[in-house]
C-alpha cells in the first residue's frame, strides 16, 4: 500500500500527460523553459521570461516555475531574442532557484 | 565564414556601450520590442557592450530613455558604412554599377547556343528558326518559354522527330532527334497511295496491298501514281487502303561538265599562312590585315572552332581559320584520253554522291562531244536499279455511300 501512495504523488498532471502526446512542443505547452547545454561551454535557453542579473561570473533569467541561476566565469550572453538567449562561457554550475 | 556574418555585413551593425544601473532592464525591453542584441558582454559594473543592427539602433533612443541607460556607439560595421565614407566618389560608385550591370546582362541573356544532335538539318537552319522563336545571342533568359519553343520547333521543322530545348545559365542548349525515315508511313491504318520517287523504267512489281495502277516495262515520271490506296471489288465495294510494297525499276543518274584541253597546274610552294577571326557575341574581329592578298594564288580553307569558357554564363568565343596555301600556276595541255579519263573521276564521284545507298548500281557509261575549239563536254551516267516507291498520304477522304443503297 505504501508503495501505491508514492507511486500517486509522482504521477503527471493532466497537463504534463497532454504534453507528452506532442512530444517536441512540451516546453511550450507546460511554459518552461527548454535548456540545452553543448558542454560546459555554451548553453541555449528557450522560453524564458526575462533578465533579471547580468555579471561575468553570474546570469539569473526569470522563468517559469523556477529562475535560473547559471555561475561560472566570463560568462556572456552571445545573442539575445524573444525566443531564446544564448549563453557562452565557463558554465560551472546551473541552478533552479526555488523559493523557500 | 557563415551565412548570418554575411547578411550582418551586408546590412550594416553597430559596436555600441550602454552605460546605466539598469542593464539587465535594458536588454529585457529590448528583447521585449524584438531588437536583436548579441555578442553582449560585461564591460565593468556599470556598464555592458554589445552589436545591434542599424535598424535596432534607431529604436533604442527610447529605451534608453525610459530605463536610464546612456548608449553610445564604439565601433560601425558593415557595408552602409563604407558606402557612407565613399559617398563623395562618384565615379568609384559608377564603376560599380556598371559592374553590376554588365555582371547582370551576361549571367541573364543568353551568351551561347550549342547545337546537338543534328545530322540532315543544317546548323544554320536551326539557328534561324531558334531566332525567330526568341533563342538568340542576348536574347532575354526570363522571356524564353522553353515549351512554345519546342511546339513551334516541331511545327516550323519537319525533319525533326525531337527537340529538347534546355537552358542552363546563359547557355541555350539544344538537343535535337532526326526522323528516321521521311518516306515510309508506319501506320497501317492511313490510307495512302504510292507515287513514283524518281523517272525510270519498271521492271519488278512486289505490291502488298493496293491497287497496281502500272505494269512492268512502263516508263513512269517522277510523282506517278504507281499503287491507288483507293481498292474496288464486288463484295466490299470502294474502300481505302494502306498500300505498302517495294517497286523496282531501272533509274539513271547524269552528271556532266565541260572540260578544256588546257589546264592549269597548281604547283604548291609548301608555304602557307593562317588567318584568324575571332567572333564574339555574333560580331566578327579579324586579327589580320584584310587588305593584303596572303599569296598572288592559294587554296582557302576555312574551319570554325568554339571555345566555350567554364562558365556557362559567359558567352563562347568562335575562331575562325583560314588556312592558305600557295602554288604557282603552270599552263599545260593533255591529250583527249587524259581529259577524259580525269573527266570520268570527277564525274563519278559526283554521282557516287548522288545515288542512294541501296540502289544498285548496273551500269556506268561515259560519253562525250566537241564543245568548243578546245574543249570536250563529257557526261557520265549511271544505271541503277532501285526502289521507287514512296508513300503519300490520301488527304481527302470522300465519304464512299456505296454499301447504304
Amino acid at each position: 500500500m505504501k508503495k501505491r501512495k508514492l507511486q500517486e504523488e509522482t504521477k503527471p498532471t493532466f497537463k504534463e500527460r497532454v504534453a507528452d502526446g506532442f512530444d517536441a512542443l512540451k516546453e511550450i505547452i507546460l511554459d518552461v523553459p527548454k535548456i540545452v547545454f553543448i558542454g560546459n561551454r555554451e548553453a541555449v535557453i528557450e522560453n524564458y521570461k526575462s533578465i533579471t542579473d547580468y555579471t561575468e561570473v553570474l546570469i539569473v533569467l526569470d522563468a517559469e516555475p523556477f529562475p535560473l541561476k547559471f555561475s561560472g566565469k566570463g560568462l556572456e550572453i552571445k545573442s539575445i531574442s524573444c525566443e531564446m538567449l544564448f549563453v557562452s562561457g565557463e558554465i560551472e554550475k546551473m541552478e533552479f532557484l526555488r523559493e523557500g | 565564414m557563415s551565412i548570418e556574418k554575411i547578411i550582418g555585413f551586408l546590412r550594416g551593425y553597430v559596436e555600441i556601450y550602454a552605460d546605466g544601473l539598469f542593464t539587465e532592464r535594458f536588454l529585457n525591453v529590448c528583447m521585449r520590442r524584438e531588437i536583436y542584441l548579441w555578442n553582449i558582454k560585461r564591460r565593468g559594473k556599470h556598464r555592458i557592450s554589445a552589436c545591434i543592427s542599424i535598424r535596432g539602433f534607431r529604436l533604442l533612443r527610447p529605451i534608453a530613455k525610459k530605463t536610464r541607460t546612456s548608449v553610445r556607439i564604439t565601433r560601425r560595421h558593415g557595408l552602409p558604412f563604407i558606402f557612407h565614407r565613399y559617398r563623395r566618389r562618384k565615379t568609384a560608385f559608377l564603376g560599380l554599377f556598371l559592374f553590376l550591370a554588365v555582371l547582370w546582362y551576361l549571367s541573364s541573356h543568353i551568351m551561347g547556343i550549342s547545337i546537338s544532335g543534328n545530322t540532315r538539318i543544317p546548323t544554320e537552319e536551326i539557328e534561324k528558326n531558334l531566332k525567330n522563336f526568341g533563342i538568340h545571342y542576348g536574347a532575354s533568359v526570363k522571356k524564353i518559354d522553353s515549351e512554345m519553343v519546342k511546339n513551334q520547333m516541331m511545327i516550323s521543322l519537319d525533319d525533326l522527330s525531337w527537340i529538347g530545348v534546355s537552358i542552363k545559365g546563359s547557355r541555350a542548349y539544344i538537343e535535337v532527334k532526326e526522323r528516321l525515315d521521311t518516306k515510309r508511313l508506319d501506320d497501317t491504318d492511313i490510307p495512302c497511295d504510292i507515287v513514283a520517287n524518281r523517272d525510270g523504267t519498271i521492271v519488278l512489281l512486289e505490291v502488298k496491298n493496293g491497287q497496281t495502277m502500272v505494269k512492268v516495262n512502263q516508263f513512269v515520271t517522277e510523282g506517278d501514281l504507281l499503287v491507288s490506296g483507293l481498292m474496288d471489288s464486288e463484295k466490299v465495294g470502294m474502300r481505302y487502303v494502306h498500300s505498302f510494297g517495294e517497286i523496282f525499276a531501272e533509274t539513271s543518274y547524269k552528271k556532266s561538265g565541260e572540260y578544256s584541253l588546257d589546264f592549269i597546274e597548281k604547283i604548291y610552294s609548301g608555304k602557307t599562312k593562317n588567318r584568324y577571326t575571332l567572333s564574339l557575341l555574333g560580331k566578327r574581329f579579324p586579327l589580320f590585315n584584310a587588305k593584303k592578298s596572303p599569296f598572288p594564288h592559294y587554296d582557302k580553307e576555312e574551319k570554325f572552332i568554339e571555345y566555350t569558357p567554364p562558365l556557362t554564363f559567359l558567352p563562347s568565343a568562335f575562331v575562325k581559320t583560314e588556312s592558305y596555301t600557295e602554288y604557282t600556276p603552270k599552263k599545260k595541255e593533255r591529250t583527249l584520253e587524259e581529259t577524259i579519263a580525269f573527266a570520268e573521276k570527277e564525274l563519278f564521284a559526283l554521282l557516287d554522291a548522288e545515288v542512294p545507298k541501296d540502289a544498285e548500281v548496273l551500269d556506268k557509261k561515259i560519253t562525250w562531244q566537241e564543245a568548243g575549239e578546245r574543249s570536250i563536254t563529257v557526261t557520265a551516267e549511271y544505271l541503277c536499279r532501285e526502289d521507287i516507291a514512296r508513300q503519300r498520304k490520301i488527304d481527302k477522304i470522300e465519304i464512299l455511300d456505296y454499301d447504304k443503297e
